[in-house]
């Protein structure tokens, strides 16, 4: 028969450290005290004990949910896969808050010589062999002393059962040590195994932070792991409104495994930075990027959180983390920064490759360029740098008509700037540093591929994005598994990167959409001002798209009169940017596609006569542009945690405009249709054909 | 000085090898091999020297230099577990070691005049020197190497745990090869010298020798690593240390002071005493606000007695909130323990900063409330937070401020007019909001207090019974199910309204009946206003109101009539 035993919580580590545990375990009381005092005498520093015990419970987590996460990590040690684990609070004897808080799992329950062994003492678990757990420091248990100095711990093997009762001595926290009791528990009879931890805090609890809190550290879990309630409620729940977005080799060679990039948002997942292991909270961090050179992952990192995203890395087992689990161990920390940094480059070429969701949700201008950079390498063109000069003079360059629109958008900001030439503005929706990342992205090295030399075996290797669509062009990429070719680049499946570049590829080999636009080849013209128009060969219609020109000037200027604004410059152009856009912004102001059918029944429909919802609709296009020019012409602050966000300036534009027109501080735009429209004969636009054919040199023309 | 204890037989003279290789030439070795072999007093893995550390028995003995000290009957096993998590599992970054040779150098200088610590960086190796209270034998056997054992008092010292010294030999388990450890220390009268190379990846592989050097005074130590590099080295510490007060110790590192202040341009250091709850004396703690960095390490940061603990890269405004040493910390060093002094250092802060917004404009003082949330969020764990706000409400916002987050402010100013700014609190930050929340009135608050409300009910039962607001049927022919679309007529009660005359709100769309886009829509300005308001309040995303707007909608000329 066993009997209850009892002694202090330093005294097991005494006779750990000295080598007489399994004496100790043994002896009867007298016995004990014999030995601990043993172990004193031969000590140099008396209380080392009692100062590593101090250490353990008062100086590892750093806020009142450590200990929590502890206790729900160690259940979920001890659980089997997919099992249920309940955490309740009630009420103490005196009311105003929880004072009482119980962790129960339906593990496999703790022998005797656990608890006294491994539980108890710190720095020493038997975790070590058991490959799915991560409490592989024995400490997470005594950390639970710090919020409850009195702990019950009822548990439920399938040979034994036992109570083991922990009591602080002393008056106040911090205790210098604890007494443990245990006994064995009579009424085991085919009970269920498992464990219940009840813990009397030494503060209330409010029921709400609890829960609140209990998400912090274990609402990512997964539920196919563990389910996990709060008095009832489930709290694991969050993590299904993640995705995985990217994985990333940790080292060198992945030596210490592979870390998930994931992302989501809503309820339980607040918008920040969350380093995460099987699940279980590391650190939280507010930005991702930390260090020097990264300035335009950070911005990216920060739109997103202020799109309400959370990120979510999750670190593999093998990821060593510091004692007090709040941060990755020093000597694998720079190999998971640049994992991390390397999963989000690819989580970003991912969602331009395929959903194009997040980055249009956070209106970070990298959308748009990766967008066209990522449709030129489908397409088998790389935009090179034209000249200086040719980038420097937008209007009059002869050989525009010949370059993409996708060169002719990109190429001023590669480029140095021009020597003397015209004076050169950076184009808003792309400035340098951003055509940079997005270009220099195609040509990361970030796909997993592998290949197979005759007689050499497989070979695997990063490859970027460039190499990996030359290869399908040349009908050389295979997926993982399928038969090989000389020369053929198979993709490792089961990286939502390439998940992404294979339904891009499938979206592109599909038979394109018939044009909505009942209209054939776009018909380009490089922007003109209010000069070059009045010095145009006269077309029938350009007395109209004068006038039109008139309106577009009279609006944005009361859109700029209106929120304190410099008037942008007014041009037309057609087709440059595409046919499918309506208005273009840049550094040079503000530019409409008057070959676009739907502006011209606008322009026509307001130069006909009183249409306010033509009128209307041309003002909003004007304020959409104009919250470019102005975002762009803003800087916010780097530390601004919220991006202004581009919708946001645009309502802030539109109010101030019907404020300003409401108050008479602004002239209605619309007065000027009137004067517009004297010695107007038609309101017909010329035709973009005829137009284009006008304005520029016969030879390009033909 | 006798034979050196050289336990379990170890090939010695072939591990002393590496210890010397670190610094000595081969020649300079052989020539003083006779000389440095006598002065051997430990050459052996560094478990069993803590092990007879531990022992009081074999302590004694060695340091009575005996070759022969009784066997520590310690578990081996355990201690170098104890070892492998000091050594190797401390902090979460890999240079913070260095960070604490520093500290505890400023430790051994304190009580000097004008303490200073030299620090010499190179490529793959850093020495830290000072020249204050050394350490004799028994202090090396039974404190230095021993983890946990220190006569450190929190609050006074910066050394805490007694487990800085291990976590250097971090470097060691980190890179084996490329790794030495070199401390030379004496107190006047004894002189010591302690090298560690590593043969391996965990503590059982860390040697050590130990040498009687004469006497001396003041410490020296030296780290080899090749994960040492210098420019790293340099800008890690003068991040981690640039707050730290230079009263206390001056850092020199390559001779140019680090903690001199020359890193923040502007700003106000405000210095507080802090009383703590139990009235236990007052804790100095230092809050920094405003200036600019001049490098970008240096953002919003906690730090303890000086040294920083956690970056905030969030916050607008540079913070540098400085705990006193006496609060506690984790022993990774990378959080500051919760608690009621936390809670009261947190408390000072808050107020000291109302105070110094006192005189500050509205928007002056609405930004130091929007600082201060985020400050709290982000950087003090919500201490205290709930018991200054409510103050913090009083002095930088007032009693007639609502909180409206960001998403919202542009729809209610154009609802209510832009007059209700003033009545506003517009935290952009997530967090800001977040703190603030419980504190304040929020937009139904603000509608209530601005508006009379009618009933709400369908916007063609609205249409029906008002025939007389133009407006009311402009939007029922607009709405996709005027049938079930809830509205509610609104009406100032003081102020006119703005320029978008519907809203929409949780229960319904409020629609203003004393706006004149909604009573007499005559102009493009009102059929504008009221089809944007009213599509943004039935929750259509701007740009969808702009395709149905600049895209779709028909225009007069292709219909052949034209919208009334």
């Amino acid at each position: 028969l066993i009997h209850a035993a009892q002694g202090l919580l330093s005294e097991l580590l005494l006779v750990r450290l000295h080598g007489r545990a399994a004496d100790y375990l043994a002896a009867d009381d007298e016995g004990k005290k014999a030995i601990v005092a043993a172990c004193r005498r031969e000590a140099t520093v008396g209380d080392l004990a009692e100062r590593i015990l101090g250490r353990t419970i008062y100086a590892q987590s750093a806020s009142r949910s450590g200990p929590l996460r502890e206790l729900l990590q160690n259940a979920l040690d001890a659980s089997p896969m997919g099992a249920r684990i309940e955490v309740r609070s009630t009420p103490g004897i005196e009311g105003s808050g929880d004072r009482e808080l119980t962790v129960a799992d339906a593990g496999r329950g703790m022998s005797r010589a656990e608890l006294l062994e491994d539980l108890l003492v710190p720095f020493r678990t038997r975790k070590d062999d058991d490959r799915d757990a991560i409490g592989e420091h024995g400490i997470g248990f005594l950390s639970a002393l710090e919020i409850a100095p009195a702990v019950d711990v009822t548990t439920v093997t399938a040979t034994e059962a036992s109570h083991l009762a922990i009591r602080p001595v002393g008056q106040r926290p911090p205790y210098a040590d604890f007494t443990w009791t245990l006994s064995p528990l009579g009424a085991h009879s085919g009970a269920r195994t498992g464990t219940t931890v009840r813990l009397a805090l030494g503060e209330p609890f409010d029921r709400a932070v609890l829960a609140a809190e209990a998400v912090a550290v274990v609402g990512l879990v997964d539920l196919g792991r563990a389910r996990i309630f709060v008095n009832g409620a489930l709290i694991n729940a969050p993590r299904a409104r993640l995705r995985r977005a990217a994985r990333a080799p940790i080292g060198e060679d992945g030596e210490l495994g592979e870390l998930d990039l994931l992302i989501g948002r809503g309820e339980g997942l607040p918008p920040r930075f969350l380093l995460t292991q099987q699940g279980l909270c590391v650190c939280p961090r507010l930005d991702v990027f930390g260090g020097g050179g990264l300035g335009l992952h950070r911005d990216l990192a920060r739109a997103l959180g202020a799109a309400g995203f959370a990120l979510v890395a999750e670190l593999p087992l093998s990821v060593p983390l510091n004692k007090g689990r709040s941060a990755v161990a020093a000597a694998a920390a720079g190999a998971v920064e640049r994992a991390v940094i390397a999963a989000f480059e690819r989580f970003v070429l991912e969602d331009a490759l395929h959903n194009r969701e997040l980055l249009r949700g956070v209106d970070h201008r990298l959308g748009s360029v990766l967008d066209r950079l990522v449709s030129a390498a489908l397409a088998g063109e790389r935009p090179t740098p034209p000249p200086a000069r040719d980038a420097a003079a937008d209007e009059d360059a002869p050989t525009l008509r010949q370059r993409s629109p996708l060169s002719s958008s990109l190429a001023a900001p590669l480029d140095p700037p021009p020597a003397s030439d015209a004076p050169k503005t950076p184009t808003v929706a792309a400035p340098a540093e951003v055509v940079r990342f997005a270009d220099a992205l195609l040509d990361a090295p970030l796909f997993v591929t592998s290949t197979f030399e005759p007689g050499r075996g497989e070979a695997r290797a990063l490859r970027p994005l460039r190499a990996v669509l030359d290869a399908h062009r040349s009908g050389l990429l295979r997926a993982a598994g399928e038969p090989s070719v000389p020369g053929a680049i198979h993709l490792a499946l089961g990286d939502p990167l390439t998940l992404a570049l294979f339904r891009r590829l499938n979206m592109t080999r599909a038979p394109a959409p018939p044009p909505e636009r009942g209209r054939g080849a776009p018909v380009t013209l490089p922007r003109l001002g209010r000069d070059r128009l009045a010095s145009a060969p006269m077309l029938p219609g350009m007395t109209a798209l004068g006038a039109a020109m008139t309106i577009l000037e009279r609006i944005d200027a009361a859109i700029s009169a209106a929120a304190d604004l410099v008037p942008s410059a007014i041009s037309v152009h057609q087709d440059l940017y595409g046919p499918d856009e309506m208005a273009h912004t840049d550094g040079a102001g503000i530019s409409v596609n008057v070959a676009s059918p739907r502006i011209r029944a606008l322009l026509e429909a307001v130069l006909a006569g009183e249409d306010p919802v033509a009128f209307a609709a041309l003002v909003d296009l004007l304020l959409h542009e104009k919250a470019h020019v102005s975002l762009a012409s803003t800087i916010p602050p780097s530390t601004a945690e919220h991006g202004v966000s581009f919708y946001r300036r645009k309502d802030w534009l539109r109010r101030r405009l019907l404020e300003g027109l409401a108050g008479g501080a602004v002239i209605d735009p619309s007065r000027w249709i009137t004067v517009a429209r004297r010695s107007l004969g038609s309101v017909a636009l010329p035709s973009p054909e005829a137009l284009a054919s006008a304005m520029t040199p016969g030879e390009l023309a033909a | 000085m006798g034979t050196p204890f050289i336990p379990n037989g170890l090939p010695a003279p072939r591990l002393a090898e590496p210890a010397e290789a670190a610094e000595d030439t081969p020649a300079r070795r052989r020539s003083a091999a006779g000389a440095e072999r006598t002065s051997l007093r430990y050459l052996g893995p560094l478990h069993e020297l803590v092990a007879a550390g531990l022992h009081r028995p074999s302590f004694e003995a060695l340091c009575r230099g005996e070759s022969a000290p009784p066997e520590p009957p310690l578990d081996r096993v355990y201690l170098l577990k104890v070892l492998d998590e000091e050594v190797a599992r401390q902090f979460g970054h890999p240079l913070r070691p260095i960070v604490e040779l520093l500290l505890n150098a400023a430790d051994a200088a304190k009580g000097r005049e004008a303490p200073s610590v030299e620090v010499a960086v190179e490529d793959g190796l850093v020495t830290v020197a000072d020249e204050g209270q050394g350490m004799d034998l028994r202090t090396i056997l039974s404190r230095l190497l021993l983890p946990f054992a220190t006569d450190k008092i929190p609050g006074a010292d910066l050394g805490r745990f007694g487990v800085g010294f291990f976590s250097v030999l971090g470097f060691g388990v980190a890179d084996p090869a490329s790794f030495s450890l070199h401390v030379e220390t004496g107190d006047g009268a004894e002189g010591w010298s302690v090298r560690v190379v590593a043969t391996g990846r965990s503590a059982a592989s860390l040697i050590v020798s130990l040498r009687d050097v004469g006497p001396r005074r003041g410490t020296r130590v030296k780290v080899a690593s090749a994960m040492l590099d210098a420019g790293d080295v340099r800008g890690y510490l003068a991040d981690a240390l640039h707050f730290f007060p230079a009263e206390r110790a001056i850092f020199r590192v390559d001779g140019a002071v680090i903690n001199d202040g020359a890193q923040v341009a502007g700003g106000v250091l405000l210095t507080e005493r802090v009383a703590l709850p139990g009235g236990e004396g007052k804790l100095p703690a230092r809050f920094h606000v405003g200036g600019r960095a001049r490098s970008a390490a240096i953002t919003s940061a906690t730090y303890h007695a000086g040294v920083k603990v956690e970056p905030c890269f969030a916050v607008p405004e540079l913070l540098l909130l400085d705990f006193p040493g006496a609060v506690e910390l984790t022993e990774g060093r990378d959080a500051i323990k919760p608690g009621p002094a936390f809670a009261a250092v947190a408390a000072a802060f808050h107020l000291r900063l109302a105070d110094l917004a006192a005189h500050a404009g509205d928007a002056g003082r609405q930004r130091v409330a929007e600082l201060l949330g985020q400050a709290s969020a982000l950087m003090l764990q919500s201490a205290a937070w709930a018991e200054v706000a409510a103050e913090l409400r009083a002095r930088l916002l007032g009693a007639g401020c609502h909180l409206v987050s960001p998403d919202r402010a542009e729809a209610l100013l154009g609802f209510l007019g832009p007059e209700a700014a003033s009545l506003m609190f517009v935290p952009e930050s997530f967090w800001a909001e977040r703190e603030w929340q419980p504190f304040l009135p929020g937009e139904r608050e603000l509608l209530e207090a601005e508006l009379w409300i009618e009933p709400s009910e369908s916007l063609s039962s609205l249409a029906r019974r008002r025939p007389d607001l133009a407006g009311i049927a402009l939007l029922a022919a607009r709405a996709g199910d005027p049938e079930a679309t809830p509205v509610a007529l609104a009406h100032g009660r003081e102020r006119h309204g703005g320029t978008l005359p519907c809203l929409g709100t949780r229960r319904a769309i409020l629609v203003r009946a004393d706006a004149r886009s909604v009573a007499a829509p005559a102009s493009w300005t009102d059929v504008y206003a009221l089809r944007t308001a009213f599509d943004r309040a039935a929750g259509m995303r701007e740009p969808d109101v702009e395709r149905d707007l600049i895209v779709a909608s028909p225009l007069a000329g292709e219909r052949g009539a034209t919208p009334s």
